[in-house]
């Protein structure tokens, strides 16, 4: 059911693009790129007040473009038909096999096992295994395995809610943890096929998963101990003993027994198809897209029967690729009508084309942004308007969009920000103001780890 | 006075203020202590559709729903009472405690009526507790506690928007069972600008028969009259003259009755810094 404030944020949304309509064309801009800014408005406060799914603003998106004589019909929808859909789509259906199988489980337990020795090494444990985990599944499904393994460990160490700092640490470092982890990849966050998908369509820049992995992984290294640095001055842990803890992890470990057939060759199509993102994608064979890998390592678990298509159905979040379809065809007719420019041009000219400057804006923006919306959804926003604003200063749109990208990762503040954020919250182990609090000091870290990284070690490598 | 004491535990968090409140209490009235776990689904499933609905699909919902639920219902209330039952530890204090599922008024009602009980100590929670209708609810007293430690100066507010039946009542016995300096204060809210000399008198005629009453009894026993808007005084007064628990009863003010709506009572919860017994 809608609520009648939703209705007011739908009202305001129509009032909006009517209004876009009906004032004259600003100078420096066309008619299509006018209504683009309005169709853009839109996006921001249906995506930020949630008053319909973010997946059907996602195609409100697409079928405005063409009624609204800004784009052709077939143009949107080409756009929706990016390689990067199709590989989060093959990303998903791996992701289902895995959860099917609690492979994710598996490695977490033996993984936890290695961190059992102290209740502060354990915390860590917890991060690290949740960001590691956010490499191969999608963060949201780390977050929902990672809980139930903490909690029964909660339990058995009498942990109380809201009240122990142990249960604030772990249920922030998984949600951290998994913001964290979901930069490393092309698979964690779904953000980043979202910025690949723009990159390929707006800028014809093709990235590999490697080239990925090469920009992202020294900030998630980076930020990892020092987000749990801040965590555990933050919630000095009350607990000596982990004794239950590691009784019950051996009891869980036993009780998943060894791996089955179908568990094996989940493993092994999931290590060819990194595998083949790795390799095949980038070295051997130029047609070997990265979705045409997810989708035969996908197909593959039907050919061999480990997966039914009921599990697919039961697992893969379908709303998800419409917010992003509709997110890069947002994108795309930014760029293609001068729209993204003169946003850049009048919004954000106060940064008077300096290129530092202009990097810490991006951050920040980007950062603000991604507390109030889904991550993705701020980062579609605001990618356009990175490559406008990052062209007038020199700026490479490559490294203004993994400026946007991986900034749009850092979702630690809010509840709403981030799946992992609901899903560690909904638990009741911390609060809100624990949340704000812990999260405003790790973001700003990270900000100043992707503004070091990005003058730094990206210049070095050739980004710009 | 307070016979059977509930102190409502909610899922989301531990009131251990409330909890030890609630023990102090038992302790000095001899009362029976009850406690009640609430766990509340709908709350859980807010928060799970506002943040991820986009991401999860239902099936991952059920899964996690039911997962906490589990926890919640077999494992954490567990927690919750060995956690009581180490702070009644010293205090020798028993307890009745029950489990339940459902919404949060509706659980602590339906228990007051069949455990006949007499008072509700909560804890203020702006986040989480006062957005139930407990306060406007609830037939009998309900304590909130803000501030631990003694209850050195209780302060029993008389104004003449209530009838000032209860008030004078629960904080002479509540003073004389803590031991506590009690100052009755009357505070005639000057909200209507026709104000009679008879409605004022009336005040301090009440005041002078408190003192009567109670001078010898209670410690350091003080009547004062003010002429100031309630919410005013109730925001300002406590924190400059140092009371550690005001007494007050429902009263009427412009736009219907106190503790109407949940953001009067929020309003008014937040206005007072320390803890507050609220009576019917």
């Amino acid at each position: 059911m809608i609520n009648t404030k939703n209705y007011l944020y739908i009202a305001l949304a129509i009032v909006v693009l009517a209004i876009t309509y009906l004032i004259p064309t600003p100078d420096g801009l066309e008619y299509e790129g006018k209504m683009m800014i309005g169709i853009l408005l839109v996006g921001v406060i249906l995506w930020t007040s949630e008053a319909i799914p973010l997946a059907v603003t996602g195609l409100l998106i697409i079928i405005l473009q063409p009624i609204l004589n800004v784009a052709e019909p077939f143009e949107v929808f080409s756009s929706f038909g990016n390689t990067a859909i199709f590989f989060l789509i093959g990303a998903f259906i791996l992701a289902a096999g895995i959860e099917k199988y609690n492979i994710h489980k598996r490695i977490a337990l033996h993984f936890l096992k290695g961190f059992e020795n102290s209740p502060r090494m354990f915390s860590f444990g917890i991060m690290l295994c949740s960001a590691l985990l956010s490499f191969i599944i999608p963060e949201h499904a780390v977050a929902a395995l990672m809980m139930p393994i903490i909690l029964s460990i909660f339990l058995a160490l009498n942990i109380v809610p809201r009240v122990s700092n142990f249960g604030k640490l772990c249920m922030l470092s998984i949600a951290y943890g998994c913001s964290i982890g979901s930069l490393g990849t092309l698979i964690g966050g779904a953000r980043n096929p979202v910025t690949l998908g723009f990159l390929q369509e707006t800028q014809g820049i093709n990235l590999t998963f490697v080239d990925w992995m090469r920009y992202s992984m020294p900030i998630v290294f980076i930020s990892l101990p020092l987000v749990w640095i801040v965590l555990i001055s933050m919630f000095p842990i009350e607990i000596k003993s982990l004794k239950k803890a590691k009784e019950l992890l051996d009891k869980e470990v036993k009780e998943l027994g060894d791996i089955g057939e179908g568990e094996g060759i989940t493993i092994a199509i999931l290590i060819g198809t990194i595998f083949g993102w790795i390799f095949l994608s980038t070295m051997f064979a130029k047609n070997w897209d990265l979705a045409i890998i997810a989708i035969l390592g996908s197909i593959a678990l039907f050919f061999t029967g480990t997966i039914e298509w009921k599990d697919v159905e039961q697992r893969v979040p379908w709303g998800i690729i419409f917010l992003y379809g509709g997110a890069i065809t947002l994108g795309v007719g930014l760029i293609n009508t001068g729209a993204a420019d003169w946003i850049a041009d009048h919004l954000l000219g106060f940064t008077n084309t300096n290129p530092v400057l202009v990097i810490i804006v991006l951050i920040v923006i980007t950062v603000i942004l991604t507390q109030a919306m889904s991550n993705t959804a701020a980062v579609v926003v605001l990618l356009p308007i990175g490559v406008g604003l990052g062209a007038a200063a020199d700026l490479p749109p490559l490294l203004t969009s993994l400026i946007i990208a991986l900034s749009g990762g850092l979702a630690f503040v809010l509840i709403i920000a981030t799946p992992g954020n609901a899903i560690t919250y909904s638990s009741g182990y911390y609060s809100t103001r624990d949340l704000f609090k812990a999260g405003l000091i790790s973001a700003v870290i990270c900000m100043f780890i992707v503004f070091i990284i990005a003058i730094t070690y990206w210049r070095f490598i050739g980004v710009w | 006075m307070f016979k059977r004491i509930l102190v409502p535990l909610p899922s989301e968090y531990f009131p251990e203020l409330a909890v030890k409140r609630a023990i102090d209490l038992a302790s000095k009235f001899k009362s029976k202590l009850c406690l009640l776990y609430i766990y509340e689904k709908h709350e859980m499933e807010n928060i799970l559709t506002r943040g991820a609905s986009h991401a999860l699909t239902e099936h991952d919902i059920n899964q996690i729903e039911c997962m906490l639920i589990e926890k919640e219902m077999n494992g954490e209330s567990e927690v919750y009472f060995k956690k009581v039952e180490q702070i009644a530890k010293p205090k020798k204090i028993k307890f009745h405690k029950f489990t339940c599922k459902g919404l949060f008024s509706e659980e602590i009602l339906k228990n007051i009526k069949s455990e006949k009980i007499d008072l509700i100590v909560s804890e203020f929670h702006p986040d989480v507790l006062l957005k139930y209708g407990i306060f406007y609810d609830s037939p009998i007293p309900v304590w909130i506690e803000r501030a631990d430690g003694p209850i050195q100066n209780i302060y029993g507010i008389c104004t003449n928007l209530a009838k000032n039946i209860k008030v004078p009542k629960y904080t002479a016995t509540i003073g004389k069972k803590f031991g506590s300096n009690v100052r009755f204060n009357y505070v005639f809210d000057d909200e209507k600008t026709d104000v009679s000399k008879s409605e004022i008198d009336k005040g301090k005629k009440l005041l002078k028969k408190l003192e009567k009453k109670y001078q010898s009894d209670l410690r350091d026993f003080k009547t004062y009259f003010f002429t100031q808007d309630i919410l005013k005084y109730l925001k300002t007064s406590f924190k400059i003259e140092r009371s550690d628990l005001v007494i007050l009863g429902r009263f009427e003010k412009k736009g219907g009755v106190m503790f109407q709506t949940a953001d009067k009572k929020i309003k008014v919860c937040q206005k007072i810094p320390v803890n507050v017994l609220i009576l019917k």
